[in-house]
């Protein structure tokens, strides 16, 4: 009807200003340079706004489009990923704010913007991402209203649509919540493009010595802990990931897939001597997870490896919360002769000098826990140099690491602690992981990037023994984190200019960090960690409902009498008014009155149709006549008459008309006066 | 080939016909036409816009997004939309009912003229974002507060003489963001009668002696010699060439000089004098003539078919002329 009428300025405004908020969740993974072409876009629709400018014409807008097309692929590395699509429909919105004329290219921006809002949840879902997504819902529905409502009659000028917006939005709250809490959580559908996993920071399947220092840049969050129970000390916090079996000469490589074993049940009392632990896992992009060591899974979908690591079958895409326990300590175990040969290969024939040196120490040193306690105590007494910037190592990297240089990072002290002790003839693996954490006042653990780690498991003869020997380099890293340890090179976070971790020692500044932190983890733990475990235990424990069909019927059930409850309020706000009792009485001793033969006239006043019943019926005149008395006042009187005496009177007379009420007429023919 | 697509066309505009015949009769046992009109949930209509529909698609599409991504915010905010969809249902349809209509009193306008209908509207409630409008006219938008009663006037083109057939008045809405139409057929009553539409042509008088006398008369009739026969006070309708200005500059009041020609000469207007014509065409002809005789203060009689109306003058005389001229020809 009156969609395509131009767009006011005021309802412009709030558009763009709409479309602008529900960016900056996609600012994540786009470069900088994408934003200028769009900030170019905004300009020229401002112009045309202000009069400086026309809409483009085709050849402009087609041009515009190929250069849209390039930047997308250019800034996403053209192939078909989650970022290369939410670009492109990024792209396509920018290109409708060239064509935004109308009050219909209004509503489909305004739609677009929210599926762009939408799109960008997948990339953040932290507190301060939502409190966005509430202010784009908040400025769409005010726009939306404001473009529906422009030039209307009757509407003020200035329409209070950011108000009016607000109450239909908490309107709608209480529906939001039964649909969010009721509604069936089944697994994806199909497989959907995901995001790329350069788009992860974490830990990768395969080490050279340089990797894990790059992690460190990053203080990114990595995972987050509750225990219940007791806690293990800040020395025995080595989160286990990846375990490093396979060499190949330079760099250290995990097994593609591990298979996940199946557990012997366990019976319920064995909480006794395990940590018990509840961790939220950022996405990462691969299926390894996070525990301590001698783990069982707590939580469907979660399982342990061969190696005794806990990881599940699907990469993890979005954030995790599981369950596990963890043995305090782990019991004996048994080695085959194929692990034992994977665990002791060291193929090629590099770094001569550390194969020899491992020889000769294993003489000295019999047994694998003498000699890795020997090795240990190398790295201790050698004066070794623990550093985020070592320098580049040849081919002999390791012979160059022990004897030459002596300054590395965790991963390459572990490489040349598991090298020797091969070369020695003591199995011996990496792993990597995270080590120490934040412990939070409220009494969670928070790990992040800068956290990653890397330590070596030897075999001792019954069980995987951990050695970690940077905690013999610099103690620092292990008892209190990174920042101690690199206080001397003052490199931590060096990179990362605008880390609030940089600036841990201003105290509002970290203080006001931890608040955030805090609220972020609430937030995951309380509300985006609801998934289809959480939600069929809330709906057995509270509901009793043990058949997610049930939910279904109730989230049905619900909606329809949310409804019914809508239609009953609507009925009684449009409830004809209560009648007054006068009135009342006034309209049914009328109808009585035409029920009885007596035609009245719609102008005939009150009074005078009193006595004309009066004249009707003698029987009733007193009564008659007392009554229209009584409305005489009601009506003519300055100071008004009594006028619950008269609906009273009223009534009485009403009831005094019966079928056998004698007319006037029939009582003169009695007389025989006719 | 040409000739199936025309039989075609004519069996679908035949259908079409039906069905259209179908829902009239249906609406007018549903809405019967009054001269007040409530609106609830007995006679307003809502179905989902095209946005409402581009809406429905687009929850879809965040739904199977939260699905597959397994992503609480998105289930979040698709639930919210949703439910922002389903109340804004109750709103847009809260905005009709509880809303009245009432027809209000119209001038008579000559056919071809728009006529301005005026509409009573009182809401118990919020009755926003309405459009009021005769199919093929441009809407009226009107918001009414609650307990506000508001008169606006609504166009509608007239093409008939005669009384003005009920007409259905499509009162819609689609606040608060245009995702469903609620919409009602209103028919209001207006007790108006449309003249016809005058078509001017040169007078032709007729009628016996009269005719004779009107011949030599009306020339000279409206200023020439007639005494005035005395003075009365100013009544609306009056020309102004017959106030008595000199008497009405002494005593400060408007008084009107009262012809003794009322009661002299007179022409007929006849509907045989147009010969050739057919009924419509004669009866604008003859409404003209009677605009024409009125401006210029004759006195002037109809003869129509089956109808005389006696020579007269003034106001009621014309509306009773042009009122015969409009009803003519139906019962």
């Amino acid at each position: 009807m009156s969609t395509d009428t131009a767009i006011p300025g005021r309802s412009l405004l709030l558009v763009l200003l709409a479309f602008v908020s529900s960016l900056p969740a996609h600012m994540e993974y786009l470069p900088l340079w994408f934003w200028v072409p769009g900030i170019l876009v905004i300009g020229w629709r401002a112009g045309v706004w202000l009069g400086y400018l026309h809409f483009p014409r085709l050849p402009a807008r087609i041009i515009v489009l190929t250069l849209a097309t390039l930047a997308v692929l250019v800034a996403t590395g053209a192939s078909l990923t989650l970022e290369t699509s939410t670009a492109f429909l990024l792209a396509t919105a920018f290109m409708k704010l060239l064509e935004l004329a109308r009050r219909r290219d209004a509503v489909v921006l305004l739609l677009l913007t929210l599926f762009i809002q939408a799109t960008g949840f997948l990339y953040g879902q932290g507190i301060l991402i939502t409190l966005n997504g509430v202010l784009t819902v908040w400025l769409t529905a005010a726009a939306m209203l404001s473009v529906q409502a422009a030039h209307r009659r009757g509407v003020p000028e200035n329409l209070p649509v950011f108000r009016h917006a607000a109450v239909l939005l908490l309107l709608a709250l209480p529906l939001m919540l039964i649909a969010y809490l009721l509604f069936p959580r089944v697994g994806p559908l199909w497989s959907v493009p995901l995001q790329t996993e350069s788009a992860f920071t974490g830990l990768s399947r395969s080490m050279s010595p340089g990797d894990i220092s790059r992690l460190s840049e990053s203080d990114r969050l990595a995972f987050r802990v509750t225990f219940s129970g007791s806690r293990p000390l800040r020395e025995d916090l080595y989160w286990r990931a990846l375990i490093l079996s396979d060499y190949d000469g330079r760099a250290w490589h995990s097994e593609e897939n591990p298979r996940l074993v199946e557990l012997p049940e366990r019976a319920a009392d064995t909480d006794q001597g395990m940590y018990l632990y509840d961790i939220i896992a950022e996405p990462h992009g691969q299926s390894f997870l996070f525990s301590l060591a001698g783990v069982s899974p707590r939580t469907t979908g979660t399982g342990v490896t061969e190696e005794g690591l806990l990881a599940r079958t699907s990469p993890l895409m979005q954030r995790l919360r599981y369950q596990a326990g963890s043995e305090i300590s782990p019991a004996a175990d048994i080695l085959t002769s194929v692990e034992r040969a994977r665990y002791l290969a060291l193929p090629g024939d590099n770094n001569p000098r550390t194969r020899q040196w491992a020889r000769q120490l294993a003489e000295k040193h019999p047994g694998a826990t003498g000699f890795a306690l020997a090795i240990m105590r190398y790295y201790a007494a050698q004066n070794f140099v623990y550093t985020l910037n070592p320098p580049a190592y040849g081919p002999q990297d390791l012979d160059e690491m022990l004897f030459d240089v002596r300054r590395g990072f965790c991963a390459h002290f572990a490489s040349g602690m598991v090298f020797a002790a091969r070369a020695a003839g003591y199995p011996a693996r990496i792993v990597t992981g995270y080590q120490g954490g934040e412990w939070s006042p409220e009494g969670y653990l928070t790990v992040r990037q800068y956290d990653a780690h890397a330590w070596t498991e030897i075999w001792t003869g019954e069980r995987w023994q951990r050695f970690d020997p940077t905690a013999m380099v610099a103690p620092e890293r292990i008892s209190s984190g990174l920042e101690e340890a690199l206080s001397q090179e003052g490199s931590f976070l060096q990179q990362n200019l605008l880390s609030p971790h940089r600036y841990r020692h201003v105290q509002w500044l970290n203080r006001l960090r931890q608040q955030m932190e805090n609220m972020n983890y609430s937030w995951t733990r309380w509300v985006l960690s609801y998934d289809s475990s959480r939600q069929r235990s809330l709906l057995k424990d509270r509901f009793g409902i043990e058949d997610i069909t049930r939910a279904v019927y109730l989230l049905a059930g619900s909606l329809v009498v949310v409804m019914v409850l809508a239609s009953l309020i609507l009925w009684w706000s449009q409830r004809p008014p209560r009648e007054r009792p006068l009135l009342r009485e006034w309209r049914l001793f009328k109808a009585q009155l035409v029920r009885y033969g007596l035609t009245v006239e719609a102008a005939e006043s009150p009074p005078s149709l009193l006595r004309r019943v009066a004249r009707q019926w003698p029987s009733l005149a007193t009564q008659a006549q007392a009554t229209a008395e009584l409305a005489e006042a009601c009506l003519y009187r300055p100071d008004g008459g009594d006028e619950d005496a008269l609906a009273r009177s009223l009534r009485a007379l009403r009831r005094m008309l019966r079928p056998g009420t004698e007319t006037a007429a029939a009582r003169d023919v009695h007389k025989g006066t006719v | 080939m040409s000739q199936t697509k025309a039989a075609l066309a004519t069996e679908d505009s035949g259908f079409r016909r039906w069905r259209q015949a179908v829902w009239q009769r249906w609406l007018s046992r549903r809405i019967p036409p009054a001269s007040i009109l409530a609106l609830s949930h007995r006679n307003v209509f809502i179905l989902p816009s095209r946005t409402g529909w581009v809406f429905a698609a687009l929850l879809l599409v965040m739904l199977l997004t939260a699905i597959n991504y397994q992503n609480s915010l998105i289930y979040g905010l698709t639930f919210w939309l949703l439910s922002v969809g389903l109340t804004s249902m109750w709103l847009t349809f809260r905005n009709l009912s509880g809303l009245t209509l009432a027809a209000g009193q119209v001038q008579p306008v000559f056919c071809g003229e728009t006529l301005q209908l005026p509409v009573q509207l009182h809401s118990r409630n919020w009755s926003a974002g309405l459009e009021l409008g005769y199919p093929g006219h441009t809407p009226t938008e009107v918001t009414v507060a609650p307990d506000q009663t508001l008169t606006l006037t609504v166009a509608l083109q007239t093409t008939q003489r005669g009384r003005l057939p009920v007409r259905r008045l499509r009162v819609q809405s689609r606040y608060p963001f245009g995702l469903y139409t609620a919409w009602s057929w209103v028919a209001l009553n207006y007790p108006v009668i449309i003249y016809p539409q005058p078509v001017v042509s040169p007078i032709s008088l007729s009628g016996g002696d009269e005719l004779l006398a009107a011949e030599h008369a009306a020339p000279q009739l409206q200023e020439n010699g007639d005494e005035p026969d005395g003075l009365r006070d100013y009544r609306p309708g009056d020309s102004l060439r017959r106030i008595a200005w000199k008497q009405s500059a002494r005593t400060g009041e408007l008084r009107t000089l009262e012809m003794t020609t009322d009661t002299g000469p007179a022409c007929w207007f006849d509907w045989e004098a147009l010969p050739g014509l057919d009924p419509e065409q004669r009866l604008s002809r003859l409404t003209a003539w009677v605009e024409d005789a009125a401006a210029q203060q004759w006195r002037y009689g109809l003869r129509l078919p089956g109808q005389v109306i006696n020579p007269g003058q003034g106001e009621q005389h014309r509306r009773e002329c042009l009122k015969a001229l409009a009803l003519w020809g139906s019962a």
